[in-house]
């Protein structure tokens, strides 16, 4: 398993920053990004849903990856943004410190064995991408949204 | 070679068959207790119009099924057998397998179905036509031949074949005789005229309908035959067949009737083809067919230009406090109430669009009442009331099971065998009554049944046995709130409490259905004189008024089905039973449920110490409840969102929505708040 390779052919990614560390998503999993908006709390939900946003007339649930993966909250700042991605249960928002840039990762530049630095559950991950600047968390994303 | 593609026609067969089948049904439940001969007709074109499709699609079991059919609604048609319960269990059994075809076919799996012994049942069915002796009806219907023509044809048969004509005249033929004449002398100048029916002398009188018939010999084919008379003035219709003795094959010449009939109708506009196909015209009047998942989508568009709408009219106050006497600003206000006027009328039309009549779950009900009772050896009359009262289809898919329960359980259990009805003074035949009505923005459909009632002391001590209640609250309780523990689910499950009392099983399943609906039910029975259900449910689904509260932060919008008043409360109105807040409501004690507690926004450690607070009273069948908020903002007509699959199931909430104000709210379950409450 772990010879085999995460990707198989070079891959676009959105990099966003979440605690302090860099996250990637396969570009085409998301659908857009938006700005933080009016978020209304579900009670009763699970915890890491924040609750439901207004997307054009559609609402849109909205998940924490903090709560997820276990950070310590933070306050939402004018760099906070949601990125609204597709999942197989509809679109999802989740919410990001800030998302920095679309990066384009080689086969070879993703490890599998996440590296001890990253402080994510392994289960989310897909690899780890060493950038010349910065190591780029992959993100499992139907794993890391999933309750 | 390029294949014909036939899945456009496939949806069209389809569409045709739930219809046809629809009638047929309907048709024969009524065909049983008044056999009309225009009943008859319907049931049997319905039956043909099926055979022609289906064959047309090569379905052919499907064909087969529909021809037998078709021949034994022929002889009940000619009189030659009389419509029998076992006939109309026959025509329902064909019904049914045709459906069950016809299920087949839309999953794409084809029509092979296993109906040989359908066919057979109605080809006996058809055959014992022969031992009835049929009584021919004077002058009118020449159906059935006088037994002495019979034999005497019979007779002739034996010297060589016989061929029967039977000639329809114009309804408005003056000249009868004449007609009737020339056909004579046709047949006598290419053939020998054997006998004609009614005899020569009534035909010189005139005194028949506007049929006869003529028998003879010839050489000539029957279709010839059937030009030569089609051509004489004033016939509307001229069949010919070869002529048989009864019994051994009577069919055979209604048989080539409908076969020339059937044929001819697509190419000539015979008097009797061209008169079948207006009369469906008229019924269906101007209409286009709409597939129902554009009609959801319109209606999903519509919705939110109803939420733009209520955002520009708010931008337009802001505009408007802003801008004092700003020209524009007052030109947008108007084109806003403009905007505004036509976005309720396209509401209104589209939702007026979706609307079906209650009849189409109606329609499935006398079919299983008459079924159930004659299994459980009842007699029950069904009466349907209101049945064009129309709703939203969402609703009207969603209450179909809902009421066939509580009408399986008035059968079954509510309305007693006939023996017991005679002892207790009562009509031997049971009577339900289904009634639908409008009544402001909701549709109420009552079941109303004449039957035993419901034993509140059964109940009671049911609900005691299962622990919903103490034998001390069970002895205060009313009749009436002691009714509501059959929508309770361990009442309703229990097979004997069923059994003993009547009523249960699965009431809870109903109730919470109906609950989901954002429905109310209600029962009341009088021990030996009835019980009635009483069902009040909204007219669509998809946009309900609600008022808005806020609670913890949050916006919740209740559906103001469900909110019977608002007060404001003093603290000291409160008093406390068993730990339990409750005010009393003009005498009446009713229970408060904190619903920021209720649904774990708030904790009881963080109640403010108010000198007043607005509490919704909200209705749940009888039972009263006050729902404590912080906070009342207003009444506001919004359209339901579900809540995303990926949010799943939220105790307390039924969905959400969109506010004029571009936020988000959330639709309150007002039964999943209360049972949160008693949780709490």
């Amino acid at each position: 398993m772990s010879t085999a390779p995460v990707l198989n052919h070079r891959e676009q990614n959105v990099i966003f920053r979440l605690g302090g560390e860099s996250y990637g998503i396969d570009i085409f999993r998301v659908h857009e990004i938006i700005r933080l908006r009016e978020i209304t709390p579900i009670p009763g939900s699970e915890p890491h849903i924040r609750g439901l946003v207004n997307l054009r007339g559609k609402t849109i649930p909205v998940v924490d990856l903090r709560t997820k993966f276990g950070l310590p909250p933070a306050e939402d700042s004018d760099s906070t943004r949601i990125i609204v991605v597709e999942s197989d249960r509809g679109n999802v928002g989740i919410v990001v410190d800030a998302v920095t840039e679309v990066v384009t990762v080689e086969p070879e530049q993703v490890d599998a064995t996440p590296p001890l630095v990253a402080n994510v559950t392994a289960e989310f991950v897909r690899g780890i991408a060493k950038q010349e600047s910065q190591l780029i968390t992959l993100l499992n994303l139907e794993q890391a949204i999933a309750a | 070679m390029a294949e014909l593609d036939m899945s456009q026609y496939l949806d069209l067969f389809l569409q045709e068959a739930d219809e046809q089948l629809e009638i047929l049904e309907q048709e024969t439940l009524k065909l049983e207790k008044d056999p009309t001969q225009e009943r008859l007709q319907k049931i049997f074109r319905a039956a043909h119009t099926l055979k022609g499709s289906s064959r047309a699609m090569g379905f052919l079991t499907f064909a087969e099924v529909t021809h037998e059919m078709e021949n034994l609604l022929d002889l009940l048609r000619g009189g030659q057998l009389a419509v029998t319960t076992e006939i109309a269990d026959a025509l329902l059994a064909c019904v049914d397998t045709l459906t069950a075809i016809k299920a087949q076919i839309a999953e794409g799996r084809g029509d092979g179905y296993e109906s040989s012994e359908l066919v057979a049942n109605l080809k006996r069915l058809a055959s014992d036509s022969g031992q009835a002796s049929p009584t021919a009806p004077q002058g009118a219907d020449l159906d059935d031949l006088p037994a002495e023509l019979v034999q005497k044809l019979a007779e002739k048969t034996k010297q060589g074949p016989i061929l029967r004509a039977r000639i329809r005249l114009a309804p408005d033929c003056l000249m009868k005789f004449v007609r009737a004449f020339m056909a004579i002398n046709a047949v006598n100048e290419a053939g020998t005229l054997v006998a004609t029916h009614p005899d020569g002398e009534t035909l010189e009188e005139e005194k028949f309908g506007d049929t006869f018939e003529l028998f003879f010999r010839s050489e000539r084919p029957a279709e010839d035959w059937r030009k030569t008379f089609q051509a004489i003035g004033e016939v509307a219709e001229a069949v010919v067949g070869p002529w048989q003795p009864r019994g051994a094959d009577a069919v055979q010449p209604r048989e080539a009737e409908r076969q020339a009939g059937g044929e001819r109708s697509e190419t000539l506009p015979s008097a009797k083809a061209a008169a079948a196909p207006a009369g469906r015209k008229a019924d269906t009047g101007q209409t286009v067919r709409v597939d129902v998942a554009r009609l959801d989508e319109l209606m999903n568009l519509v919705g939110e230009l109803v939420i733009d709408r209520t955002r520009v009219a708010q931008i337009g106050a802001v505009l408007a406090a802003k801008y004092d006497n700003e020209e524009n600003v007052e030109a947008l206000a108007e084109t806003v109430s403009h905007i505004a006027r036509i976005t309720s009328d396209l509401q209104d039309q589209i939702m007026k669009a979706r609307m079906l009549p209650i009849e189409t779950v109606f329609n499935r009900f006398p079919r299983m009442v008459r079924d159930l009772a004659n299994k459980v050896g009842k007699e029950i009359q069904l009466e349907l009331v209101g049945g064009d009262t129309e709703l939203d289809r969402s609703v009207i898919e969603a209450i179909g099971d809902p009421l066939l329960h509580i009408l399986r359980n008035s059968v079954d259990h509510g309305i007693e065998p006939p023996e017991e009805r005679a002892r207790a003074g009562k009509a031997q035949t049971g009577r339900i009554v289904v009634a639908a009505r409008h009544q402001e923005n909701h549709i109420v459909i009552d079941i109303e049944d004449d039957g035993r009632g419901i034993d509140v002391a059964r109940v009671k001590q049911k609900a005691i046995e299962n622990g919903l209640v103490s034998p001390e609250a069970a002895e205060r309780l009313t009749d009436k709130d002691a009714l509501q523990f059959i929508f309770a689910s361990g009442l309703s499950t229990a097979q004997q409490v069923s059994e003993v009392s009547g009523r249960g099983v699965g009431m809870d399943i109903v109730r919470s259905n109906i609950q989901k609906l954002g429905g109310i039910i209600d029962v009341e029975s009088t021990p030996g004189k009835g019980t009635k259900f009483s069902l009040r449910l909204p007219l669509t689904l998809a946009i309900i008024r609600g008022l808005l509260v806020s609670v913890g932060g949050v916006v919740y919008v209740i559906p103001l089905g469900s909110v019977v008043e608002t007060l404001l409360v003093r603290r000291k109105e409160v008093q406390t039973v068993h730990g339990r807040e409750v005010i009393l409501i003009r005498g009446v004690t009713t229970p408060l449920v904190r619903m920021g507690e209720a649904l774990g926004i708030t904790n009881r450690w963080e109640r403010k110490s108010e000198e007043e607070f607005f509490v919704v009273i909200v209705g749940i069948a009888e039972q009263r409840i006050g729902l404590v908020v912080d906070k009342l903002i207003g009444e506001q007509e919004v359209v339901i969102k579900s809540l995303s699959g990926f949010v799943g199931d939220v105790p307390g909430v039924s969905g959400a929505t969109i506010l004029g104000d571009g936020n988000v709210a959330l639709i309150a379950d007002v039964n999943g708040i209360i049972s949160c409450g008693r949780a709490a």
